[in-house]
């Protein structure tokens, strides 16, 4: 595979040179300077539990308990250089993954599902190669900075989940939300980044616009929808592209217009607090409904041949943050509140079509139709140091306790819009829905063995998230990192076995499920995740 | 503070020995500038005198321990005056009592520029724990260092190691001082808005990967408030407020506190007692060789057990009060023995014990002349070089010595040294005039 070579060759390049430290800085008079640095990472994941959907047969079920789900291959470089009067900044990366026996079986299952409706591999979707970021960044004056270029622009004082951080979507079919670095599952758009200092406000004015020029694909948050290895519960096997294909050229979402924002970042009493706006698209893709089936959002979608088609509508969020550190309790407050109005939703938890056998159904929750709502984001988080902790457990650092609070308001909620939580799932929304996380970070020896746990718990619904991790550092170039991924959920749309056939539980019930929230998706995807890294 | 040390001649104290009864004995070996001392000669030379002082006499405790049981080694050198730039002795002299220290508060308020507390001869006449205070003051707001803004930067700014092992980690990075209180290289004493704000600092890494593009932006007041700390994690691109606790945490992985940069970097209201102890003369590289684009192996021994003595062949006696800093209670130290230079505004050394009163680690730092710049007026200055830590506990030492070092240079304005300098130290902007450095492990 020719794959294998580039990344052989990658290595055996890196190991020939010879080198004093650990990144490869080319240096000319006047301070001009090159620095090359990257890495080669192999990740691995194994499934902890077995997963319930019907394998290619249809009377079998998938499994999988003890394989691997991933094998996945990366190369990185990013080359930066500095000119003086402007440093240009390259970021490539390259993944490549190996079918293992799991996802052998997933793709036979979809290619048995999907039979005459076969699309290409969705394995094609996770790997490739990909200028993940380029653009320039200039001085203008001594008051203006320009950063032109594919970049990523990052706001909000959120972890885990998203209130301001919403310029750009993330691709989380390769990985979910499991990977720590998010700036590598952030979809880098073409932006013009202009940042004003204002010393007279103590602030800095950011002004961010994106001309329409990426990719339709570039935009929104990529979910699993292929019945690949992150599809939700019971959907591995079961590539639902041929039947709700995106559309990037809905009038109401078009991913060619214009999206722009600005954000002032200021400083006062001691605390920073941040003012934002942007206009752009809802992450989440939204599923627009043929007329048969719900009300279509504008325009219905103009291939009589899908249920529907999933979109990223245009929206604007206003939001604030603030953040300071709170001496008397020694810690660091985080604040943030996003607010947009007229966010969409899917609605109509028990659409369905009638299914090849009689009595049956193939529930499309969410296809009901959108509904549009005020929706209030806010995210209160305190960082403490545990001092006494760290005295306890002999750490080389402070223990870092984080936790969070995320809150999703929709302001104007009413019951009977029927809003579904998480598209596809029948589930309705709540007017609350509170997620709380927590990490607790410790460091051993000189920070080189570096053992943490994170915790997510919808307080709403009951589900749970645990994630003990171990990172460890040996010299400059190797980096190894572990972690388990163990979802604990209340209640999950699970598959059943009707006269031999495996399908989703409520096949033949006269009501979509109805108690699987976002976690619940997630379920029976517990698994082992070992990634090793050597760096340069 | 005078322009110009005395000089105690060594035949003189010879004679005074002779007169007293402690030279009743022998008269003691003078050795001689060059003299190499080591575990191989200690228990010979620790008897015999240098400059008329007993060289057991004028090694501190964790040094003798280092020479005993660690394999280092320091070289003799003939003292030499310690002197000041003229700019910073005129500052010294014009805002003279302008500075006022409140016993109650242990606060300093009125400082201007120079050095605040400039008669050391009549603060070590005063109550023991306002001497040290005082005394303490005088390097936090006027540290010896050459620049109202210094740069220090290089490929191997951190160096890890382990007695066992060797070199475990290299870590290139540029630690960036902006003055902001208290200048006297030019313009105004005092720049910015904030009154208070005594300077900006910010330190990124550039290598390896995983820690390329991290940074940390801290800006220090002069009232005893603690710091406000930024972190740029590139892995996120976010920059995060950290917890002004952080002055006694860790710095990233290192056998040293944040507290413990350059030797001691905190305010010294955050102790709750700093103690004058005791004058005393010890041997110290207080001119070391200016080392320009040095290969490490020049001034770390990391290729021989135990990887972690750094090199400097100009030990020369120097006087020192010694100050006792009691920590507290959450900070990881029981407590700390500080030298300071009875002449110069710094801090050589720090012995730093665990709360069962265990020694636990020693920070040491070498100071040298700066090269000699018009601008300064009259005679040289002198800057920290470098800073390093051994930890006995652990075997695990740090070395830190960026390679270069520019004071003053002309690339940076106050309006720059914001937060955005995180995220333009991960875009691969460099500061920093020089482009060559030697080689690293």
């Amino acid at each position: 595979m020719s794959w294998y070579r580039v990344v052989l060759a990658a290595a055996g390049l890196l190991l020939v040179l010879p080198t004093a430290d650990a990144a490869y800085r080319f240096s000319t008079p006047g301070g001009k300077s090159l620095l090359l640095t990257g890495y080669l990472r192999q990740h691995m994941a194994v499934n902890l539990e077995d997963h319930p959907e019907a394998d290619a047969s249809g009377m079998g079920r998938l499994d999988g308990k003890g394989d691997i789900s991933m094998m996945r291959s990366t190369f990185r470089l990013e080359a930066k250089a500095d000119l003086g009067w402007a440093q240009f900044v390259t970021i490539y990366r390259f993944d490549r993954e190996q079918e293992t026996g799991f996802l052998d079986d997933i793709n036979d299952t979809i290619n048995a599902n999907n039979a005459p409706l076969r699309l290409n591999n969705w394995m094609d979707d996770v790997e490739g190669d990909q200028m993940r970021e380029w653009y320039g960044v200039f001085d203008i004056g001594p008051r203006v900075r320009a950063t032109l270029g594919k970049q990523q622009v990052v706001w909000g004082e959120t972890d885990f989940f998203r209130g301001m951080d919403i310029i750009h979507g993330f691709d989380l079919r390769w990985r979910s939300f499991l990977e720590t670095e998010n700036e590598e599952l952030r979809k880098p758009l073409i932006l013009a980044n202009v940042e004003i200092d204002i010393p007279e406000l103590d602030g800095i004015l950011q002004l961010v616009y994106r001309p329409g020029w990426d990719k339709g694909k570039a935009l929104g948050n990529g979910l699993d929808i292929r019945g690949g290895r992150w599809a939700t519960q019971p959907n591995k096997g079961i590539d639902f592209l041929p039947l709700l294909p995106y559309n990037y050229d809905h009038p109401g979402a078009d991913t060619d217009d214009p999206n722009y924002g600005f954000r002032w970042i200021g400083h006062a009493w001691g605390w920073d607090y941040s003012l934002n706006y942007w206009r752009g698209l809802n992450n989440d893709p939204i599923g627009n409904p043929q007329a048969f089936l719900g009300t279509p959002f504008g325009a219905a979608p103009s291939n009589p041949f899908v249920l529907g088609e999933l979109i990223f509508p245009k929206v604007e969020t206003f939001g604030a943050t603030v953040t300071g550190y709170l001496e008397g309790v020694d810690s660091v407050l985080r604040v943030e509140l996003a607010f947009t109005p007229n966010k969409p939703y899917n609605a109509g938890p028990d659409v369905g079509l009638a299914g090849p056998v009689p009595g049956s159904t193939i529930w499309v929750p969410g296809l009901g139709g959108v509904v549009e709502r005020d929706t209030l984001i806010s995210m209160v988080g305190i960082d403490k140091q545990l001092k006494g902790l760290g005295r306890l457990l002999n750490t080389s650092q402070f223990p870092l306790f984080s936790v969070q609070v995320f809150d999703t308001w929709l302001m104007d909620f009413d019951g009977d819009d029927h809003i579904v939580e998480t598209f596809g799932f029948g589930a309705e929304r709540h007017e609350h829905t509170t997620i709380l996380t927590g990490l607790l970070q410790l460091n051993y020896d000189n920070s080189t063995v570096n053992p943490s746990i994170a915790g997510v718990v919808d307080a709403t619904n009951g589900d749970v998230v645990i994630i003990p991790a171990l990172d460890l550092v040996y010299g400059d170039h190797w980096r190894i990192h572990t972690d388990l991924d163990l979802f604990l959920i209340k209640n999950q749309r699970n598959v059943k076995n009707f006269g031999g056939f495996y399908l989703p539980e409520d096949t033949f019930a006269t009501r979509a499920e109805d108690d699987t929230h976002l976690i619940g998706t997630f379920a029976n995807n517990s698994q082992f995740n070992l990634r090793v890294t050597y760096q340069f | 503070m005078t322009r110009s040390t005395t000089r105690v001649s060594p035949a003189w104290i010879c004679a005074a020995m002779y007169l007293g009864l402690s030279c009743a004995g022998a008269v003691r070996a003078e050795l001689a500038a060059g003299t190499e001392i080591s575990a191989a000669n200690w228990e010979q030379v620790r008897q015999e005198t240098f400059e008329g002082k007993t060289i057991e006499s004028m090694v501190p405790v964790s040094i003798q321990k280092a020479i005993k049981e660690y394999n280092f080694k320091i070289w003799l050198k003939n003292s030499e005056p310690l002197l000041m730039a003229n700019h910073i002795l005129d500052a010294t002299e014009k805002y003279q009592g302008t500075a006022q220290y409140d016993p109650q508060t242990r606060q300093v308020t009125g400082y201007v520029a120079g050095i605040p507390f400039p008669d050391l001869d009549a603060v070590a006449q005063m109550a023991p724990e306002i001497a040290g205070d005082l005394m303490f003051y005088n390097v936090f707001f006027a540290r010896s260092l050459d620049g109202d803004y210094s740069n220090c930067y290089g490929p191997y700014a951190t160096v890890h190691l382990n007695t066992e092992k060797g070199v475990e980690r290299v870590q290139g990075a540029q630690a960036i001082v902006l003055r902001t209180m208290g200048r006297t290289s030019g313009g105004p004493h005092q720049i910015g808005d904030d009154p208070n704000l005594r300077k900006l600092q910010i330190i990124t890494f550039d290598s390896p990967y995983d820690i390329a593009g991290l940074g940390v932006y801290r800006k220090v007041y002069a009232d005893g408030r603690l710091d406000d700390i930024y972190a740029y994690v590139k892995a996120v691109r976010r920059v995060r407020r950290l917890s002004g606790g952080s002055w006694m945490d860790t710095l990233a992985g290192a056998s040293l506190l944040n507290d413990d940069t350059f030797v001691t970097e905190a305010h010294p209201m955050w102790y709750p007692r700093i103690e004058l102890k005791e004058k005393r003369w010890i041997l110290w590289p207080v001119h070391s060789d200016t080392v320009v684009a040095h290969d490490l192996a020049e001034v770390l021994d990391y290729q021989n057990p135990p990887y972690w003595n750094f090199i400097n062949k100009n030990w020369e006696p120097t006087e020192v009060y010694v100050l006792e800093v009691t920590t507290p209670e959450e900070h990881p130290y029981g407590k700390k023995t500080l030298y300071m230079n009875a002449r110069i505004p710094t801090f050589h050394l720090s012995e730093t014990y665990t709360k069962g009163g265990e020694m636990w680690r020693v920070i040491y730092s070498g100071i040298g002349p700066h090269p000699y710049d018009p601008a300064d007026g009259g005679p040289g200055v002198y800057d920290q070089y470098n800073f390093g830590v051994w930890d006995f506990r652990s075997e695990h030492g740090n070395y830190m010595d960026c390679g270069r070092m520019d004071a003053n240079p002309p690339d940076l304005r106050y309006e720059d040294f914001t937060q955005r300098m995180l995220v333009e130290a991960a875009d691969g902007k460099r500061h920093g005039l020089e482009t060559e450095f030697g080689e690293g492990p």
